[in-house]
């Protein structure tokens, strides 16, 4: 008996130790890399500061391979006498999956720098995960004092207006952890990932308090904070591109992407799976509507972008390829806008 | 499912769980199961040619051992050697062989003015080919020679050339050494179980962290229309380092599955690069393979025996025909011909290097073994760039550009080189110091160091590894 007890401890304290040499390897790994501190939290919440306003980017702050420039903003210091352009959106304009320097925003730069327009383009990555357009429209005065676009362009993420409980509070968690959920992410197949997600969601009970569609309030609430936001950029002088949200499905979900669509659920779980499409298309339409009504060039990128795996890293966000389509799009935008004019005189 | 994937370790947890708990028999029934699962996974066709040549070969060895329980004349036995040998070899000619000479025969006739249409054929080389016919012939041979008592069972015999460990990329496992521990009852050690999670730690390593690294540093070289002389040695330098680490983590993974399950397969590499001369490279490189070589077809032509020049041949033509085992393409030919004419040359300056070699005191033996190993790694290193080169005009660029060696000279590229490599330098340096293996195997280590050492190699394979490659040795 004290020889089992003996065996078990030894078992369980190495054990402990190969935790504990995991986590110091994982941190010794941040710190050559990154440059992260030793000790102390490192995760994407080291990325951001809240205010009056709310959550925006910590100037300066960085975090694998994102880095924030001294406004706050994702990309390289802004620079000065060139023609600037803003975008404004969520995670899919931040950039989660693409490679650095591959967010749609910088390939967007990289393409009309390359082209024929004749003057040099700064394009300004103004989007933040997480940010609805009613955010958006908060830190608009603040963004167009600090930026001076000429041009903004508006690529909003519908699912910030589905009723979501706020995330929760930064907790210390051991990096390994973060690293393990990755690794199994890479390494599980998706299907089975989605199956576990879908029993979370059921276990939890909101499966069946969820909305089958998004209701109309919400729509409304949108076309609302899009046309606040319109309607004082035109006021500024400032030319508008909107552009629609792409997602991995187009109109419906094969049965091969059923499990994306779920691991998409898992996120907004106040909505059924069926309601999702839904949502993307009336939304849409508001963005189309807004467009036509206000004299705003829309790039339908709902249409344009195929559907599918190539584009998409997930549900929404780009992979190198799908950035790539989507600032080919806009970049034809810019172009279009300009029409053989010139563009108003830089700040 | 390759043994760097997600697939495989759940696969082995699962064999291992239900394993453990079953008598002797089933363990084996189960195992067959598993194992046919496993090679179904690339394509369950394969399984087909697997099937048909070892059925004959069990065929023909029972024929055999019932000629020779009648004793009948010997030639009886001898028909169905042929048999076995010649339905194995046209075998592996046909699924591996047939579109490089027929390619070559297509490219040599046009040359002479007699052009021919495509010969090709769309086949599918199954994996592990190379491996199992190999080693289901040295079974047929074996109770030929009257050196092994063929088994009554076909199921034990098609276990033990199907057992998923071994069966894509060797060891090549002799049957004398298999089939019994197929036959009988396996123990299962706690010796056995700590050897086997090393032995799979270390070869993880190997594969992971310093290969698939290396790999894309070493396409780069190889992918390079004219590399300068010292890209050209990086390279070189790169790949013998990226298939030695790629093919003994798997043979390291695959000995060390198999330990977790009471079987003990033949080690396959020895400190290679620690070679003082090209036969003893033979020696400690893919054992398994070499010493097939050796006895079944060196010691077939002649061996040592007769004339000298007879010798040699004997000699280039075994390892001829080891390149071509490698692939169907003539760089493998030249790789296997420069070998042959470095074991060769070996035997010829033996007398003068035993002299000129002789050390009088420690420093002289250690100076002595070090411009040894040091010359033979840097001739090694040449092969692997025959190995590897596309082309005969890529070896022909890449041989040229070793004549400036400090042309080109990018330290950090070394560096980076320098920095996957230096691990595995370190451990066979200790290993060759202290002549042993199993490096953790001291008794003066406490487990706690150990969980510390083996944790970094586990936060290396699972986090810092190269992007997941397969195996090299997979498409031989």
């Amino acid at each position: 008996m004290k020889r089992s007890l003996q065996i078990a401890l030894r078992v369980a304290g190495c054990l402990v130790l190969l935790a504990v040499t995991l986590e110091v390897c994982a941190r010794t790994e941040d710190t050559v890399r990154y440059g992260a501190p030793f000790f102390g939290n490192y995760s994407m919440t080291s990325l951001v500061e809240t205010d009056a306003v709310g959550k925006h980017g910590r100037p300066h702050s960085s975090y694998l391979k994102w880095h924030l420039n001294a406004e706050g903003y994702r990309g390289p210091e802004l620079r000065d006498g060139e023609y600037r352009i803003a975008c404004v959106g969520s995670s899919e304009t931040f950039g989660l999956y693409e490679s650095p320097e591959m967010e749609w925003p910088r390939q967007l730069e990289s393409l009309l720098n390359a082209g024929q327009l004749g003057r040099p383009f700064e394009v300004v990555n103004t989007g933040f995960a997480g940010m609805s357009v009613g955010t958006s429209l908060k830190r608009l005065p603040e963004m167009l004092a600090t930026v001076r676009p000429q041009m903004v362009v508006v690529y909003p993420s519908y699912t910030a207006y589905i009723r979501h409980a706020p995330p929760p509070p930064d907790k210390f968690e051991p990096r390994m952890v973060d690293r393990v959920r990755v690794l199994l992410k890479k390494a599980v197949p998706q299907p089975l990932v989605a199956r576990v997600q879908t029993w979370q969601l059921r276990l939890s009970g909101s499966d069946a308090k969820a909305m089958d569609r998004l209701p109309e309030e919400a729509v409304e609430a949108f076309r609302s904070d899009l046309d606040a936001m319109v309607t004082q950029l035109q006021a500024r002088g400032v030319r508008v591109v909107l552009v629609t949200h792409a997602n991995r499905f187009g109109k419906t979900v094969l049965p091969a992407e059923r499990s994306v669509m779920e691991s998409w659920r898992k996120f907004y779980p106040a909505l059924k799976e069926g309601g999702f499409l839904d949502m993307e298309q009336r939304m849409s339409d508001v963005m189309r509507a807004e467009g036509a009504a206000r004299g705003v060039p829309v790039v339908d990128a709902a249409e344009e972008i195929a559907p599918g795996p190539k584009d998409f890293a997930e549900f929404v966000h780009f992979t190198d390829a799908g950035a790539r389509a989507m600032a080919l799009l806009v970049a034809a935008e810019v172009e279009r806008e300009r029409g053989g004019a010139e563009f108003p005189p830089p700040r | 499912m390759l043994f760097n994937s997600f697939a495989f370790v759940v696969f082995l947890l699962l064999v291992l769980a239900v394993y453990y708990p079953l008598p002797h028999r089933a363990q084996n029934v189960f195992l067959l199961v598993a194992s046919c699962v496993f090679y179904a996974s690339w394509d369950w066709r394969f399984l087909v040619p697997l099937l048909f040549s070892t059925t004959i070969d069990f065929f023909c060895a029972q024929r055999m051992q019932q000629i020779s329980e009648r004793g009948e004349l010997h030639a009886g036995r001898k028909r169905y050697l042929l048999i076995s040998v010649i339905a194995n070899l046209s075998l592996l000619g046909f699924f591996k062989y047939f579109n490089f000479f027929a390619g070559s025969m297509e490219r040599l006739l046009n040359v002479l003015g007699a052009p021919v249409s495509p010969w090709a054929l769309h086949i599918i080389l199954p994996v592990g080919i190379s491996f199992y016919t190999f080693q289901a012939l040295s079974y047929t041979i074996d109770v030929y020679r009257g050196e092994l008592h063929p088994t009554k069972s076909f199921w034990d015999f098609l276990l033990a050339i199907l057992y998923f460990p071994h069966l894509v990329a060797g060891p090549i496992q002799r049957a004398h050494s298999l089939l019994p521990q197929v036959i009988q009852k396996r123990r299962i050690t706690k010796q056995m179980l700590g050897d086997g999670v090393h032995l799979m730690v270390c070869g993880y390593f190997k594969k992971v962290f310093v290969a698939d690294n290396l790999a894309p540093m070493v396409n780069q070289v190889f992918a390079m229309p004219s590399p300068s002389g010292f890209q050209t040695m990086m390279g070189c330098y790169g790949f013998a380092m990226q298939i030695y680490c790629d093919f003994s983590g798997y043979t390291d993974i695959a000995r060390g599955v198999a330990k977790l399950m009471g079987f003990e397969f033949m080690l396959n590499f020895n400190l290679p690069y620690f070679a003082t001369s090209p036969t003893e490279f033979w020696r400690r490189w893919h054992i398994s393979l070499s010493s097939w070589l050796r006895d079944y077809l060196y010691i077939s032509l002649g061996g040592n025996r007769g004339a000298a020049w007879k010798v040699k041949r004997n000699v280039l033509l075994t390892m001829v025909i080891g390149g071509l085992w490698h692939g169907a393409a003539w760089n493998f030919v030249l790789w296997g011909m420069y070998h042959g004419v470095l074991l060769v040359g070996d035997r010829a300056l033996k007398p003068w290097g035993t002299k000129m070699f002789r050390a009088r005191n420690a420093v002289g033996c250690f100076v002595s073994v070090g411009v040894r190993v040091a010359v033979m790694f840097g001739l090694t290193c040449y092969g692997w760039m025959l190995f590897r080169a596309g082309s005969l005009h890529q070896i022909g660029v890449m041989t040229e550009s070793l004549g400036h060696p400090l042309m080109g000279v990018d330290w950090s590229f070394a560096g980076r080189m320098m920095m996957y490599s230096c691990p595995v330098w370190v451990v066979q340096m200790y290993q060759f110091a202290r002549k042993k293996l199993m490096f953790m195997d001291v008794a003066w280590l406490p487990v706690e160091v150990r969980t510390v050492i083996y944790a970094v190699a586990v936060y290396f394979v699972l986090f810092l590894g190269g992007q997941p490659k397969s195996f090299i040795y997979f498409q031989f």
